[in-house]
């Protein structure tokens, strides 16, 4: 038993709030013969974040916290809690707590024995388990649920003891790996409020992977957008959302309305002027090295219609090629003049306003802060 | 972009040496059943192609003489000839069955499965000896039309091809029924649904859809039931037949004549015949597979 | 099929189909039962209709010595046999659906290969060499080269049960904190209880039916059911045979009753849901 966590039997007793574990990520990588599905990457998550992995399916989010839980070994690196490196740790000895996907109740167990199996495991006494695991089922809101057997449950309830199950030992490092992917729309949104509460009640550091965007920005203190196997940006949801640096990143992120550059004009501080192919003057920002951004990317929801379009800084006469309305707003799609480009936008929806006709021009503009440049790739 | 990254920093120390992995933790559990199979499975059959080479005249002997005398030879042709009739007729019998179990409903889908199973699990020699009650001079069959005045004098039954078959075919229905069945579970009802509404009667819908996916579960008995009767020994043993099963030559050259040697060689034969029988299954199976037709 | 059940022709079509299949199940079933008038006539040779019904070689089969030692054999034989098998089928199957083993191909096919292979060949291989080693006709001869044959049931059984869950379940449980062994004991134990129940039960009555092996690696001292139900067959055919296969008949019949039963309370137990596929 040569422990490389001390805090093994040290975190049974004391619970100490707001004492969350470092990780950090060094030059890690996983190959499968030719296949890389990770590489290298160095990232340093910081003692009671709640840290969001998002990308799409196969980007290596999930390898990445297959390996911080001990399932996959790393073919490269080293991965550090609290400073001790724990790729030779099986993962029973990490003392790491993790949620799965689809929750890995053990359908044999009742729900106080799955949240009481950690415990027995730590060798804790019996009267001990019973009364962590009644605090534990209050924690969730379960109380009286603790005799029924996991298939009884309803999913969110399910949800909810893996929650448990995974905190009742205190980690001070919380793996979630699509925890709400399972869940319906409605549910999940009322489960991210629960996990944001419960994440502040433990002060564990949380990991947390998704590929749903908006579950991400809702609970992250930061987060890292990944794809094919590296890390595409690291920031907080709203740098990411703002200022992505990527296209991947501006797309993965909300709706993203690209503008495609072919010259850099004028440079002023942090603002540029571009030109795009199609011959417009853009004015935007330019938050570093503007050699490497070859596009504007807009927001739909920063663009102005109408009159009102005429003082920003942008200023363009398009045509509007589609017109809907969803759920609180409408949603064109306006061709600017001389050019391929065609703009998303989103304009609050109210009984006053008149959708506007397809095949109609339209004020379109934008400040140059609501513009940034990216890489196009 | 992919290349971007990879590289840049200074790579450390490879790990996989020394990181934990929960899937290498498996090997060791092999230990014990390789330690079983290799001692009295794979060490048996290694003997028997030694022991085939260890006649007097030379390594070769045994096989020289299989492939000249046909009275060592012949059970070899004669075995792979019944394995095929075997298989066609199983097959032939069992797809209605199949097909009237996995349709059937609640109670009468039990009774049938217990219809099919219990002779599964039946020992072929009680099965065999239940075909010679009634295949034999006075057995039921014949006691039977004797008393109905049908014939004069007992008909030969037994220790003919055709008797032997038959109750080879009953041995082996079980085997060729239940890999058809989990086939025909495994079908999507709606394909059917749709193959009709697409205008297709009941004729082409089984031509062209339902017997197309039926196709694992057709490999799967005919490989089982054909390399089973290859080995088949009890029932031809006591039944008899025109010719003897290889598996009954084998068992004779070493009780009755001693004739280990000669009897390994048939059993290499025989080892290989239904090696080669099981590669062209696999072969056939994993095309079957890779052009999407399950 | 049904779609056009209204046409006469198809209705025909798939009456005449039930038939068929209704009289092959008869095939299937009826021979093995002509045992049964057989057993309870009274004559020492077969009449057909039986002239009365007696009990008489049931109670000639209940005070026969070699039955009793041959029924005592297959148990002492079939138990360690199915044990041995059931331990290493177990172990391999662990092995090759959750571990990353090389040539998983290659191992699975090797691990079933037992099954397929005549025994006949097998027996031409282990009878030499368990005579050089003073094995052939003693309880561990026979014992091991029925463990190697009936292993393979209990690797199929026990593959197919740890198919039905996710590992997330194991690498939960390690998560938690149970190393391999608690893991084992705690979680894929019951999950795959029913499996290994079953595999167990398979090479029991695979054991206890098996006749080739038998014949060459027992002694008359070790002589299972089958060699001895052979034996005679072969030299001095009486009714008692009839009546020891009916009662071995009824014998198998419970086994896979109690297999039957055993599958069905585990899936109860787990209520159904084993975990949601990936």
């Amino acid at each position: 038993m040569n422990m490389s966590n001390p805090d093994f039997h040290g975190s049974l007793h004391a619970a100490p709030a707001g004492r969350g574990a470092a990780v950090e990520f060094d030059h890690i990588s996983k190959d499968y013969g030719d296949l890389t599905v990770l590489h290298e990457t160095s990232l340093r998550i910081e003692p009671g974040e709640l840290f969001a992995l998002i990308g799409p399916s196969g980007s290596g989010k999930s390898t990445l916290l297959g390996m911080l839980a001990g399932f996959v070994p790393p073919s490269y690196g080293a991965i550090r809690v609290d400073g001790t490196d724990i790729v030779a740790v099986p993962p029973y000895r990490r003392n790491i707590g993790m949620v799965f996907q689809n929750y890995a109740l053990f359908p044999h167990m009742s729900v106080a024995e799955n949240i009481g199996f950690p415990l027995k495991m730590r060798g804790c006494s019996r009267g001990e388990i019973a009364e962590r695991v009644k605090r534990a089922l209050a924690m969730v809101r379960l109380d009286s649920m603790g005799e029924r057997r996991p298939a009884q449950l309803s999913g969110g309830q399910q949800q909810r003891v893996a929650l448990a199950r995974a905190a009742v030992y205190d980690p001070r490092l919380l793996l979630m790996d699509e925890p709400l992917g399972a869940l319906d729309k409605n549910l999940r949104e009322e489960m991210q409020e629960e996990i944001k509460r419960l994440q502040r009640a433990l002060g564990a550091t949380v990991i947390y992977v998704t590929h749903d965007q908006q579950e991400a920005a809702f609970l992250a203190d930061r987060l890292a957008v990944m794809r094919a196997g590296m890390l595409e940006q690291i920031g907080t949801p709203r740098q990411l959302y703002e200022m992505p640096g990527t296209h991947f990143v501006a797309s993965f992120l909300g709706e993203a309305s690209l503008l495609p550059v072919e010259e850099l004009l004028a440079r002023d501080g942090r603002e540029v002027r571009v030109r795009t192919p199609g011959g417009l003057v853009i004015r935007a920002l330019a938050p570093s090295r503007v050699s490497e951004r070859r596009a504007v990317c807009l927001r739909p929801e920063n663009i102005v219609l109408g009159p009102a379009a005429r003082e920003r800084d942008n200023h363009f006469l398009g045509v509007v090629e589609e017109a809907v309305f969803t759920t609180g707003s409408l949603r064109y799609r306006v061709r600017l003049p001389g050019s391929d480009s065609v703009l998303t936008v989103r304009v609050p929806s109210h009984p006053g306003i008149e959708l506007l006709a397809p095949g109609s021009s339209v004020d379109v503009g934008w400040d140059a802060a609501m513009a940034v440049t990216i890489a196009d790739d | 972009m992919a290349d971007a990254r990879a590289g840049t920093g200074a790579r450390t120390q490879r790990t996989p040496a020394r990181a934990w992995s929960p899937a290498r933790r498996g090997i060791w559990l092999l230990v014990p059943p390789l330690l079983l199979l290799g001692l009295f499975f794979v060490l048996p059959l290694a003997y028997v192609l030694i022991q085939s080479g260890s006649a007097p005249k030379g390594p070769f002997d045994t096989y020289v003489r299989i492939a000249r005398e046909t009275s060592l030879h012949y059970p070899l042709i004669y075995t792979f000839r019944t394995a095929a009739i075997v298989t066609v007729f199983a097959l032939v019998l069992s797809y209605p069955v199949a097909f009237l179990i996995s349709r059937a409903r609640g109670r009468w889908q039990l009774v049938a499965m217990t219809l099919v199973l219990v002779p599964f699990w039946t020992s072929a020699v009680i099965r065999s000896y239940a075909w010679l009650v009634l295949l034999q001079r006075r057995g039921i069959i014949n006691e039977a039309l004797l008393t109905l005045g049908l014939v004069d004098r007992p008909l030969r039954l037994s220790n003919t091809d055709i008797g032997t078959h038959v109750a080879m075919v009953q041995i082996m229905l079980p085997f060729m029924i239940l890999p058809l069945l989990s086939s025909m579970r495994a079908i999507d009802p709606s394909v059917l649904r749709a193959a009709a509404i697409l205008g297709a009667n009941p004729a082409r819908q089984f031509a062209h859809v339902y017997f197309p996916l039926t196709l694992p579960g057709v490999g799967a008995g005919c490989a089982l039931v054909f390399i089973s009767t290859l080995g088949f020994y009890i029932t031809p043993a006591l039944l008899g037949g025109s010719s003897t099963m290889v598996a009954v030559a084998i068992e004779q050259q070493v009780s009755r004549l001693l004739d280990w040697p000669l009897a390994s060689a048939l059993a290499t034969v025989l080892l290989v015949l239904t090696c080669l029988m099981f590669l062209l299954y696999e072969r056939l199976n994993s095309r079957l597979a890779s052009r999407g037709g399950a | 099929m049904r779609a056009n059940a209204s046409e006469p022709l198809w209705r025909i079509v798939g009456l005449g189909l039930t038939g068929f299949a209704v009289l092959v199940l008869i095939y299937l079933v009826a021979p093995t039962l002509a045992i049964v008038p057989l057993s309870l006539s009274p004559d020492p040779f077969l009449r057909f209709p039986p002239p009365g019904v007696s009990l008489r070689w049931y109670e000639a089969f209940a005070h026969s010595i070699d039955y009793q030692l041959a029924i005592l054999n297959s148990l002492k034989i079939g138990i360690p046999a199915a044990a041995l098998a059931t331990a290493c089928g177990v172990m391999a199957a662990l092995a090759v659906v959750r571990g990353a083993v090389p040539f998983r191909r290659t191992l699975a096919a090797l691990l079933i290969a037992p099954l397929i292979l005549p025994q006949i060949v097998l027996a031409i291989g282990l009878f030499p060499l368990m005579a050089k080693v003073g094995l052939v006709g003693t309880y561990p001869g026979i014992v091991l080269a029925h463990a190697v044959v009936t292993m393979p049931l209990v690797f199929i059984t026990v593959s197919a049960a740890l198919r039905t869950y996710t590992p997330s379940f194991e690498l939960a449980a390690m998560t938690l904190g149970a190393n391999p062994w608690r893991t084992f004991v705690h979680v894929t134990f019951p999950m795959i209880r029913a499996g290994i129940v079953v595999g167990f039960i398979f090479a029991l009555t695979f054991s206890f039916d098996e006749l080739i092996l038998a014949m060459f690696l027992t002694s008359p001292t070790t002589r299972t059911v089958p060699r001895l139900l052979w034996e005679q067959l072969n030299y001095q055919m009486t009714p008692i045979i009839a009546a020891a296969t009916v009662v071995l008949l009824g014998a198998t019949i419970a086994l896979l009753c109690l297999a039957a039963f055993a599958a069905t309370r585990s899936r109860h137990l787990s209520g159904g849901a084993k975990g949601v596929q990936p």
